[in-house]
């Protein structure tokens, strides 16, 4: 063969490699788990499983499928765990769109309602979960849990609040608005991630638009227009979009950016990890808001029984305490709140206690398209704005 | 003799007669073409399970309708003609052409000479110098990204080596997440994809009439612009294809190398598919960008060969 002959397969074979690993996304949010399981109770071991000799398909985020947590139940029970991250949500979605069999998804707060308007969930039956009513009601009863049918999707496992993470080495006086940092000294020194949602709400309180206090951000066509004109210069001053809460922690490691804006207290614990410190604050637009991720049934799901036996362990006592340690979260199960280790007891649980205290964890998103009465914008609004900043900043 | 050239001419051509060495040889020759239809098939296959049939269900897409978020087989238009009258389309559009055309007569600066010097000045060692250009593309792509990160940011290689020699006092802060960045990286990235097609067009061009040139008096320069770039046109056309299409479609870097004014129609297209769920629309715009890459890359080459008249 010529030389030119190898130097053309050598390079089409290196095109192939390229194009098949050139487009992964480095995973998100995901959480160290940094705690050893302990022996399951013994009344776990003696129950019948559903789940016997079975193999659960998980796709979602690393360290929320009970990897470390539910290890020692598996054992006992014979139960295998795949999980799948495939790399970014529009994959997540993608996956589960074309038919890929999985038992449990990861439901995370920012994208769910999207995620359950576009089906890709099934409803719950909370009968089927004996611990279903442990949970705070602020989480159970919280809208965002549901579809427009009213039907809860989600079950959540964990919840945090909404703070940002800054340097305090390198900003000795944290803002105290979300508005100053549209001033120029905030130029290049901070992050944010790639969605509307909180920053157009917080805005949207800091205006006047909003009280913070009811269930979704309604705001009006000329409202949301002044908010756009704030979020674009915010936009425009922040450094860059972080890729998840381990990204922004990285980026404010390596002194690339002084804040992120929508933060994780997990992020002190990475930051810790690797020789810096970070602190947290709240912008006082945040109120009490928060986030929760959760445990769902993919519409694709083969073992339906299994994936309501697997999320009920979740969320019982002991195991749910593990997870919120694990995860630097809050727990969901109010007995696991009274046994949970120093990591989910740096959260403050009377915002989640009473169903009433979910006013402050509200869901900040707007409604969707189909449920925004007139005059208000809806979700779908809301990311035209976005794509509108971004394309302008 | 004359068999043996009709022959090579084709099989067609050929008037076997039975029990003559002519059907012999015809035998031989669809033997032959068996053979390397035979050959062709894994790569054709795989080229249209995973390419063509994907490629023509997003088609059919960009023409659906979308009903809650799922998409709804239909025949509309109405995707196309919103791609086509958005104008965050036109600004991320002309963007991305623009980012993708300085990189390409970046790449294509950088990567002729280096072909030329792989060739022409180090032949004894082009093997070597060869696989070094390879080796660049082993680090992965995700990975190299983040190396560009290490080097480009406040506490990185080159801030803190202006810091050392005392040309800066404070780190520069908008070398990272910039349209620099970007650039650096895509370079970095696309430079062996636009040296290779042009290092093996150079193989056909000989160095005696290099030689020769250079014996009439013409300088190197004016060899290598005068005799070695015409000869090597398919290839220089070749990488410009190459580069240019893959900055085109590329969303990854500006996404972690970029700032907030620096994405591009890729992560427009990622936009619709992952945060909208507008996948009719996705399709359309991804549709309308292929369709858009062909006509530019047709435009540049056309170019290319005139000017090398």
């Amino acid at each position: 063969m010529t030389i030119r002959g190898r130097v053309v397969i050598t390079f089409m074979a290196l095109a192939l490699v390229v194009a098949a690993c050139g487009e992964d996304e480095p995973a998100p949010t995901t959480a160290a788990p940094t705690t050893a399981a302990p022996t399951t109770t013994e009344a776990m071991v003696e129950a019948m499983s559903a789940c016997e000799g079975a193999t659960l398909s998980f796709i979602g985020l690393d360290g929320e499928a009970g990897e470390v947590e539910l290890e020692a139940w598996r054992g006992e029970h014979g139960v295998a765990l795949e999980t799948n991250w495939p790399g970014s949500w529009p994959q997540f979605v993608a996956a589960i769109k074309v038919g890929d069999v999985y038992d449990l998804a990861t439901i995370a707060y920012h994208v769910g309602p999207r995620h359950i308007e576009a089906g890709l969930f099934q409803p719950i039956d909370t009968s089927r979960l004996d611990n279903w009513d442990k949970m705070f009601p602020g989480l159970r009863e919280n809208s965002s849990l549901r579809g427009a049918d009213g039907q809860v999707y989600g079950v959540p496992i964990a919840w945090g609040d909404g703070p940002f993470i800054y340097h305090p080495g390198r900003v000795p006086d944290p803002p105290t608005s979300i508005t100053e940092l549209m001033d120029s000294e905030w130029e290049g020194r901070f992050t944010i991630f790639d969605s509307p949602t909180l920053i157009f709400s917080m805005l949207a309180i800091a205006n006047g638009f909003d009280d913070g206090v009811g269930d979704r951000t309604n705001i009006t066509t000329e409202q949301l227009a002044t908010v756009k004109e704030q979020a674009l210069q915010i936009v425009r001053n922040a450094s860059a979009f972080a890729n998840g809460y381990r990204d922004a922690t990285d980026i404010m490691v390596a002194g690339d950016s002084d804040l992120n804006v929508n933060g994780w207290e997990a992020m002190l614990t990475w930051a810790e990890e690797q020789g810096e410190t970070l602190d947290f604050a709240f912008f006082e637009e945040s109120g009490g808001g928060g986030w929760w991720d959760g445990l769902a049934i993919p519409v694709t799901a083969d073992d339906v029984d299994c994936a309501y036996e697997y999320i009920d362990l979740m969320i019982s006592d002991e195991i749910n305490a593990q997870v919120g340690e694990n995860l630097v979260s809050g727990v969901v199960n109010a007995n696991s709140a009274e046994i949970a280790g120093p990591g989910a007891q740096i959260y403050d649980y009377d915002l989640v206690r009473t169903d009433t205290s979910a006013v402050s964890f509200r869901n900040a998103q707007p409604p969707e398209d189909d449920e925004a009465p007139d005059g208000i914008t809806s979700i779908s609004d809301w990311l035209d704005a976005w794509e509108e900043i971004k394309a302008e900043a | 003799m004359t068999e043996s050239i009709s022959t090579r001419r084709g099989p067609r051509r050929q008037r076997s007669r039975p029990g003559t060495s002519g059907e012999v040889l015809a035998t031989i020759d669809r033997r032959r073409r068996l053979v390397a239809w035979l050959q062709l098939f894994p790569g054709s296959a795989y080229f249209a399970l995973l390419f063509l049939v994907p490629l023509a269900g997003l088609l059919a897409m960009s023409f659906f309708r979308l009903v809650d978020f799922d998409p709804v087989p239909a025949f509309v238009l109405s995707n196309y003609v919103e791609v086509l009258t958005t104008s965050i389309h036109v600004r991320l559009g002309l963007r991305t052409i623009q980012v993708a055309g300085i990189l390409t007569v970046i790449v294509l600066l950088v990567s002729f000479p280096c072909a030329y010097v792989l060739n022409f000045v180090f032949r004894a060692k082009r093997q070597l110098l060869y696989f070094l250009i390879l080796v660049s593309l082993f680090g992965g792509y995700i990975v190299r990204i983040y190396a560009w990160r290490s080097i480009l940011g406040r506490q990185g290689v080159i801030n803190q080596t202006l810091i050392g020699m005392g040309i800066i006092e404070e780190p520069i802060r908008y070398i990272l997440n910039s349209m620099l960045a970007v650039g650096a990286s895509l370079v970095n990235f696309l430079i062996p994809l636009g040296v290779l097609p042009i290092y093996a067009a150079m193989q056909n061009v000989s160095p005696h009439v290099i030689e020769a040139a250079r014996d009439l008096g013409a300088s190197r320069f004016r060899a290598a612009r005068q005799i070695v770039l015409p000869l090597s046109m398919r290839g220089v056309r070749a990488a410009t294809a190459f580069v240019f299409i893959a900055t085109l479609g590329e969303w990854v870097t500006p996404r972690l190398l970029g700032g907030t004014n620096d994405l591009l129609i890729g992560n427009r297209i990622e936009f619709y598919f992952g945060q909208s769920l507008e996948w009719p629309q996705g399709a359309a715009l991804a549709m309308t960008l292929m369709v858009a890459m062909g006509v530019f890359a047709y435009i540049i080459i056309s170019l290319m060969k005139r000017l090398a008249r």
